[in-house]
C-alpha cells in the first residue's frame, strides 16, 4: 500500500515539476520559505505540515493573511480551496477561517480572442452565428470564469459566462499535487489523520468539478428557479441550453444592483428590510425545505433590482442535503435556538457525531453555559454567526464530527445575517429564524406524506425480505450441508501486520540481491580476462543498485 | 406522478396516527413553545389538522389494500404471521377508537 502511494507520489512529482516549483516560488515570497525548502526531493511532507503549523517570527505580517495571499496568488485551485476551508472551522483555525473569508477571487480578464476561439470551440460555430453582438470588455473576471453582456441573434439580451482558458489542465494539475501531498500526509504525519485530508481533497476535487462544468451549473439554476416558483421576491436568470457547453454558460441578462450598495438601494427607493427578509427567507427556504442551497453566497452572487426583487448569480456551487440529513439539522438547529442542551446532545448523539472520547457532562455543560447566555439577550441584539460559531467551537473543542454540510449551513445563514446587517442595521435574524426553523421543524414531524413514504418502502423492503427469506435460508443451508460456506473477516491490524511482512521480505530481498551481486563482482573482478572483468562491473553495478535500495528503505524506516 | 393505492392507504392510517396521538403532544413540546407564539401554534395546528383530516378522507377508500398486502405477506409467514396480525389487529384498535376525534 505504502509502496503504491510512493508511485503516486514519483508520478506527480516528475510530471509536475514545474508547478511544485512555482508553488514553492510563492510559499518562499510570502515568507514561507521553510517550507518551500521541503518542497526539494524527499520526503518532505512531514517537515511542510509541521512548518505551517508553527508561526514564523521574521516576517510582521500575520501568518493567516500570509496564507490568504498565497491561496489568492497560487490562483483558482488555491482559491477555491481557501474558499471551502474557509468554511470548516473544524479543520483550520478561526483566525484562518476569519482571513480566508475576505479571499479575493478578482484577477485581471484574459484577452477577448480568447473568449472567441473558447465559444467556437464549444460550440461548433463561428460566434456571430450564435451572438448578434458580443461587448469585449468583460463584465467581471474571476478565477474560473470572466463574463460579457451579448445579445443573442434572436435580440435577447443574454450575458455569457466563459471559463479561462487551459483552466481544467491547470486545476488536474493542482488536484494531482493536493491528492499527492493529502496521502503522503495521511501515511507519514498521524496527528494528520483525524482531519482526512485525502477525503477533502476527495470532496474538493468533486466539487470542483462541478463548478467547472457550465451545463451541470444551468442545470442548478433550473432547478432553483422551479424551486421558488411561488417566490415572487427572487429572480433566477434563465439559462439557454441550446447555447450552453461545459465551459459556456449563455442566460438571461437581468439588471441590478449589488445588494450591498446600500446607497443605491435607498436612492431606488426600496424597503430594505423587505429584501433582506425575503433574502433570508429564501436561504432558510432553500436549505431546510428544498435541501438544495447556494453554497457560495458571498454578497458578490445577489444583486437588487428596480422592484426590490433579489436576483441571485452563479450556481456553480450547490450545496445538497438528504431529507434525512434536513431533519437531524432542523432537530439540532431548534434545539440550539431554543436553548435546549439535552435535546442538542441527543440530537449529536442520534447522528452519531460524537466520539467515543468525549466527555458529555463537559459538553452539556459548555453548551448550557453559552445557550444560557444567549438565552438572556434580546432577540435582537444576538450576532447569530457569533453564536453559531461559539456553539461550533464548543462542539470541536469536545471532539463532535460536525459534517461539512451543517457548517456550510451555518456559513450560508451568516453570511446572509451579514448582508442583512450591511444594508439594514436594525435586522434582527433570530426574529426570522427562529420561529421558521420551529414551524418547519413542526410541519416535518406532522407530515403523513413523508411518514407514509418511508412506511411504504419500509413495507416493500419488508416484503421483498419475506419473499426471498425461504429461497436465501435454503441456499446457506445447502452450502452448509455441503461444506461449501466460507466466511471471510477483515481486520485493520491483520493487514498491518501483513504490510510489515511483505515489507522485511523486501528488505531480505533486496540483501540477498546485493550479497548476490557484490560477491559475483569480487569473484569474476578476481578472475580477469576482458569477457570477466566487464561482467564483474556490471555485476558490481547491480549490487551498488540494490544497496542504495536497500539503503533507502531503512533510512525511511517505514518498511520500504 | 400518480400516487399508488398502497401509499394512498398508508398514507390515511398514518395521518390519522398523528392527528389522533401525535399533534397535540409535538405542539406542546419545550422547544416549540419556546419557538412559536400561542398565536403562531395556533394557527399552525388548525393548518396541519387541515391537512391531515384530508390526508385521512383521501386514502381511507385505500386502507383496504394495506390490509390485503399485510395478510398476503404475514399468511406467507405460518402460524408467526397469524399471532403478528392479530397483535397488529388489537393495536391499531386501540390506538384507533372510531369514537375518537381531536381539533
Amino acid at each position: 500500500m505504502s509502496g503504491a502511494i510512493d508511485l503516486v507520489v514519483m508520478t506527480w512529482r516528475l510530471r509536475d515539476m514545474g508547478r511544485v516549483r512555482s508553488i514553492a516560488g510563492v510559499l518562499a515570497r510570502h515568507g514561507f520559505a521553510d517550507i518551500a525548502a521541503r518542497m526539494g526531493p524527499g520526503a518532505w511532507a512531514r517537515g511542510v505540515f509541521r512548518a505551517l503549523l508553527r508561526r514564523p517570527r521574521s516576517s510582521p505580517i500575520p501568518v493567516e493573511k500570509r496564507l490568504r495571499l498565497v491561496f489568492e496568488e497560487l490562483g483558482p485551485t488555491f482559491i477555491k480551496l481557501g474558499q471551502m476551508l474557509a468554511t470548516r472551522p473544524d479543520l483550520v483555525p478561526m483566525a484562518l477561517v476569519d482571513e480566508l473569508t475576505h479571499l479575493q477571487d478578482r484577477v485581471p480578464p484574459f484577452p477577448f480572442q480568447d473568449v472567441k476561439e473558447i465559444i467556437e470551440s464549444e460550440m461548433g460555430l463561428p460566434m456571430a452565428e450564435v451572438y448578434a453582438e458580443v461587448d469585449e470588455v468583460p463584465i467581471a473576471a474571476a478565477s474560473i470564469a470572466q463574463v460579457h453582456s451579448a445579445t443573442l441573434r434572436t435580440g435577447e439580451p443574454v450575458v455569457i459566462k466563459v471559463q479561462r482558458p487551459r483552466l481544467n489542465e491547470q486545476i488536474t494539475a493542482d488536484l494531482r499535487i493536493l491528492a499527492g501531498l493529502a496521502r503522503l500526509l495521511e501515511s507519514r504525519v498521524p496527528e494528520t489523520r483525524p482531519f482526512r485530508p485525502r477525503a477533502i481533497v476527495e470532496e474538493f476535487t468533486k466539487s470542483l468539478q462541478r463548478e467547472t462544468d457550465f451545463v451541470a451549473e444551468a442545470a442548478s439554476m433550473g432547478r432553483y428557479r422551479k424551486m421558488f416558483e411561488d417566490e415572487p421576491g427572487l429572480v433566477v436568470p434563465r439559462s439557454y441550453p441550446e447555447w450552453t457547453r461545459r465551459r459556456v454558460l449563455t442566460m438571461e441578462r437581468v439588471e441590478g444592483v449589488k445588494v450591498t450598495d446600500r446607497q443605491a438601494l435607498v436612492a431606488m427607493g426600496l424597503d430594505l428590510k423587505a429584501i433582506v427578509d425575503v433574502g433570508m427567507r429564501l436561504t432558510l427556504r432553500s436549505i431546510f425545505e428544498f435541501g438544495f442551497f447556494h453554497a457560495d453566497p458571498h454578497p458578490g452572487n445577489f444583486f437588487v433590482g428596480k422592484d426590490g426583487t433579489i436576483i441571485l448569480l452563479d450556481f456553480g456551487m450547490m450545496g445538497t442535503i438528504e431529507p434525512r440529513r434536513v431533519d437531524e439539522m432542523l432537530a439540532f438547529m431548534v434545539a440550539v435556538l431554543t436553548g435546549d442542551v439535552d435535546m442538542v446532545v441527543d440530537q449529536l448523539l442520534d447522528a452519531d457525531l460524537i466520539g467515543d472520547d468525549t466527555d458529555l457532562r463537559g459538553l452539556r455543560s459548555d453548551l448550557r453555559s453559552i445557550l444560557f447566555r444567549y438565552s438572556d439577550a434580546d432577540l435582537g441584539s444576538v450576532d447569530v454567526a457569533a453564536f453559531l460559531q461559539e456553539v461550533m467551537a464548543v462542539n470541536i473543542r469536545h471532539h463532535v464530527f460536525l459534517p461539512a454540510d451543517l457548517l456550510l449551513v451555518g456559513k450560508s445563514i451568516a453570511t446572509m445575517e451579514g448582508i442583512g446587517h450591511q444594508i439594514y442595521p436594525e435586522f434582527k435574524p433570530l426574529d426570522a429564524i427562529r420561529p421558521y426553523l420551529t414551524e418547519v421543524y413542526v410541519r416535518r414531524l406532522l407530515d403523513a406524506k413523508r411518514h407514509s413514504q418511508v412506511v411504504a418502502r419500509s413495507v416493500m423492503d419488508g416484503l421483498t425480505l419475506l419473499k426471498d427469506a425461504p429461497f436465501d435460508i435454503r441456499r446457506v443451508l445447502r452450502k452448509l450441508r455441503r461444506g461449501e460456506l466460507t466466511m471471510t473477516l477483515r481486520s485493520a491490524d491483520l493487514e498491518s501486520r501483513q504490510q510489515h511482512t511483505a515489507a522485511v521480505a523486501n528488505r531480505a530481498l533486496l540483501g540477498g540481491l546485493f550479497a548476490t551481486f557484490f560477491f559475483g563482482a569480487v569473484i569474476l573482478l578476481d578472475q580477469g580476462g576482458t569477457a570477466r572483468t566487464v561482467a564483474g562491473w556490471v555485476s558490481a553495478g547491480f549490487s551498488w543498485m540494490f544497496f542504495l535500495g536497500l539503503s533507502w528503505s531503512l533510512l525511511r524506516g517505514d518498511g520500504r | 406522478m400518480p400516487v399508488p393505492p398502497l401509499q394512498r392507504g398508508i398514507e390515511s392510517i398514518v395521518a390519522e396516527l398523528l392527528r389522533v396521538h401525535v399533534l397535540e403532544a409535538v405542539l406542546a413540546r419545550p422547544e416549540v413553545r419556546r419557538g412559536l407564539s400561542p398565536e403562531a401554534v395556533e394557527r399552525i395546528r388548525r393548518d396541519i389538522l387541515d391537512r391531515l383530516k384530508a390526508s385521512e378522507e383521501q386514502g381511507r377508500d385505500h386502507r383496504g389494500e394495506v390490509e390485503e398486502v399485510l395478510d398476503a405477506a404475514l399468511g406467507a409467514a405460518g402460524p408467526a404471521g397469524a399471532m403478528i396480525k392479530s397483535l397488529l389487529k388489537a393495536g391499531w384498535d386501540h390506538l384507533s377508537p372510531s369514537d375518537r376525534e381531536a381539533g
